[in-house]
């Protein structure tokens, strides 16, 4: 049996946890590098969303005079002939989301008044697998029927990772 | 005993050096990504501030946020400061029929560049379109 002088067991073991202490001290002291960089791309994501938003609630589709936003919000509340027909501003909103989402990043435009739901989705079909990036707001439209009256659309966009 | 003492005093020292080393890579490794944080986090604020701003479309004197007016890229200055420190930045507007105008200097080789593209409205004349507002960010 090995006595305390002879140490070669007792040395062997604090070699190898002095070794273990410094691999997860160098892991440790390495990943403090990489915590901002994340912070700053969520950032970045989450102004494009917002810029994403306001950009369609501002921007027209070709050939028409009401911005992307009122255009769907008119479809949704089916009252009389919409400005833009459902079938057109559903192939104009997906060439301008194509164009206006950020690379390898999936977009969804949600609008939604009382039960009645518009959700398209950019590339189609694909959905948030990790972080989503959402921004949200009202669009008002002024009704003009024989009482007039004001509909806010609830309208929610968001960004994704594919 | 002697030759077992001198073994240990030796491992002791190497990880100790090697911990040093560690050290000042993984500060070296921070100040990199710090430093790019901060250029990024600059590229983000210069962005905004062109959108919002600088580059904002103006109709009947009200400023339209979020919707930008190419025909006002000649007036952006050379230089932005933030913090305390100078950037040079270019810009590009281009609008989903393909058009597209642009500002401001080349990016210089070797030199760290941030970037961000921005969805906006552009104003190209009649009407409101899509477009994107792509702007580059380096040290001055």
């Amino acid at each position: 049996m090995a006595s305390v002088d002879q140490r070669g067991v007792s040395d062997a073991i604090a070699v190898t946890l002095m070794l273990v202490l410094l691999v997860l001290a160098g892991a440790y002291l390495h990943s403090f590098g990489f915590t901002a960089l994340p912070a700053v791309a969520s950032r970045q994501l989450q102004l494009q969303t917002s810029y994403l938003y306001h950009a369609l609630e501002l921007a027209q589709p070709e050939n028409y005079s009401v911005s992307f936003f009122r255009a769907i919000a008119e479809n949704l509340l089916d009252i009389g002939e919409p400005a833009v027909p459902g079938s057109v501003i559903r192939e104009e909103l997906s060439r301008a989301l194509d164009f206006l989402c950020p690379p390898e990043h999936g977009a969804r435009v949600e609008l939604r008044f009382e039960n009645r739901l518009w959700v398209q989705t950019v590339p189609e079909n694909s959905a948030p697998s990790g972080d989503e990036y959402v921004f949200s707001g009202t669009v008002t439209l002024v009704i003009a029927e024989a009482e007039n009256h004001v509909a806010q659309v609830e309208a929610r966009v968001s960004l994704y990772p594919l | 005993m002697d030759l077992v003492r001198i073994f240990r005093s030796i491992v002791v020292a190497l990880l100790v050096v090697v911990f040093l080393a560690l050290l000042v890579s993984a500060y070296s490794s921070y100040r990199v990504g710090l430093s790019t944080a901060k250029l990024a986090d600059a590229c983000s604020s210069i962005a905004n501030h062109l959108a919002l701003n600088e580059l904002a479309y103006t109709a009947g004197g009200n400023t339209v946020e979020y919707a930008v007016d190419p025909s006002r890229l000649d007036q952006l200055p050379e230089l932005v400061g933030v913090g305390q420190e100078n950037y040079s930045f270019c810009v590009q507007i281009s609008t989903l029929d393909g058009w597209s105008a642009s500002h401001g200097d080349s990016v210089p080789p070797d030199t760290p560049v941030a970037a961000l593209s921005l969805p906006v409205a552009v104003f190209d004349n009649t009407k409101l379109v899509p477009g994107v507002l792509e702007v580059q960010v380096w040290r001055a």
